[in-house]
């Protein structure tokens, strides 16, 4: 059965718990990386993007029956995920773990380990960071669209079908995200 | 007045929402078309860092994962040696079979047997005592009686 369509996770709650547990599998090993990425971008904390990552597909699978397609699998997991994030930062869990592991600069420095020179390595390390840095000063509904934009590619409809806000809605925090962080980066006015 | 992009003529061109004149006024001015370009770049250089330690996560996690489970044939083994550690015992201190069961399973034959006990002078028990009495008359008596 073709998982990556929503008929195909509608199938799924019709079937027999044991083949139904084997294809949600197929689910998670299909989008956990995703779904991952989203909540490592927005939280800047990649334990707590590991264990969101853990509690999003739980959520996911405890709900699967009221899942009935109006959306693609993918926005539906990564509007549970938005949720997670949104309970995390309006709870003191997050203070703990905002002074907890986070995804320091060491680890963008390892990453940029390509075939560049090293003057180039330098310059794309301190525009990553640069933009890193800038995310986690916006707010909680402008660093999610921004996220959902530049880091997942969706377009304003699926953000606002992730987020449940409207396309106007999301096209302002975009437009202001985008103004604070070029503003971060120091060009903008 | 600026002869640049204003803000949110900027973003327009970021979020590819630019209009006729935004588009004009990029292809004529240098300066704003650098710009543009670069904070583009730099939002392309952040989803690929953030794509690659993301990557990195889950790959990491499956290793982990992965150097946690068991392989398929130490479960195996680990069975096999507990089912031996159970049955091993059991088949040495296995009690042999009794080799002279009477075959005293047919009705008649059972019959019999219940009768001899019920016509016994002793209870069962003295039974073995009774061997050694002898119930034949003394030779001397036997010849008088003749």
């Amino acid at each position: 059965m073709k998982m990556d369509t929503a008929a195909g996770l509608i199938a799924l709650s019709m079937k027999s718990p044991a083949l139904e547990f084997e294809d949600f599998d197929r689910v998670v090993k299909q989008y956990r990386t995703r779904v991952l990425r989203f909540l490592l971008a927005s939280l800047g904390d990649r334990d707590l993007a590991e264990s969101l990552t853990q509690d999003c597909f739980w959520n996911a699978y405890k709900s699967r029956g009221t899942f009935r397609g109006e959306c693609s699998v993918d926005t539906w997991l990564i509007r549970i995920a938005v949720n997670l994030v949104r309970n995390q930062v309006r709870t003191r869990r997050y203070q703990f773990w905002k002074r907890a592991e986070r995804v320091g600069s060491d680890q963008i420095e390892r990453w940029a380990d390509r075939n560049i020179s090293p003057e180039e390595r330098a310059s794309v390390n301190e525009q990553v960071l640069a933009i890193w840095n800038a995310t986690s000063a916006l707010s909680e509904k402008q660093r999610i669209v921004f996220v959902l934009r530049f880091v997942e590619d969706l377009d304003i409809h699926e953000i606002a079908a992730a987020t449940g806000l409207t396309d106007s809605t999301v096209h302002v925090h975009l437009s202001r995200a985008v103004r604070r962080i070029r503003k971060s980066l120091g060009s903008g006015k | 007045m600026s002869n640049h992009l204003s803000a949110d003529q900027f973003e327009s061109c970021v979020l590819d929402r630019a209009g006729r004149s935004e588009l004009e006024h990029i292809s004529e001015c240098p300066e704003c078309s650098a710009e543009v370009e670069r904070f583009r770049n730099g939002l392309t250089v952040f989803r690929r860092a953030v794509r690659d330690i993301a990557g990195e996560t889950a790959s990491f996690e499956k290793a982990q994962a992965a150097s946690m489970r068991v392989p398929g044939w130490r479960w195996t083994l680990a069975a096999a040696t507990l089912i031996a550690a159970i049955v091993l015992p059991l088949l040495v201190s296995r009690p042999q079979p009794i080799a002279s069961v009477p075959p005293e399973t047919s009705p008649e034959a059972l019959m019999e047997r219940l009768n001899r006990h019920l016509s016994g002078t002793v209870p069962e028990a003295m039974e073995p005592a009774l061997s050694l009495i002898s119930f034949e008359p003394p030779a001397v008596e036997r010849e008088g009686v003749q």
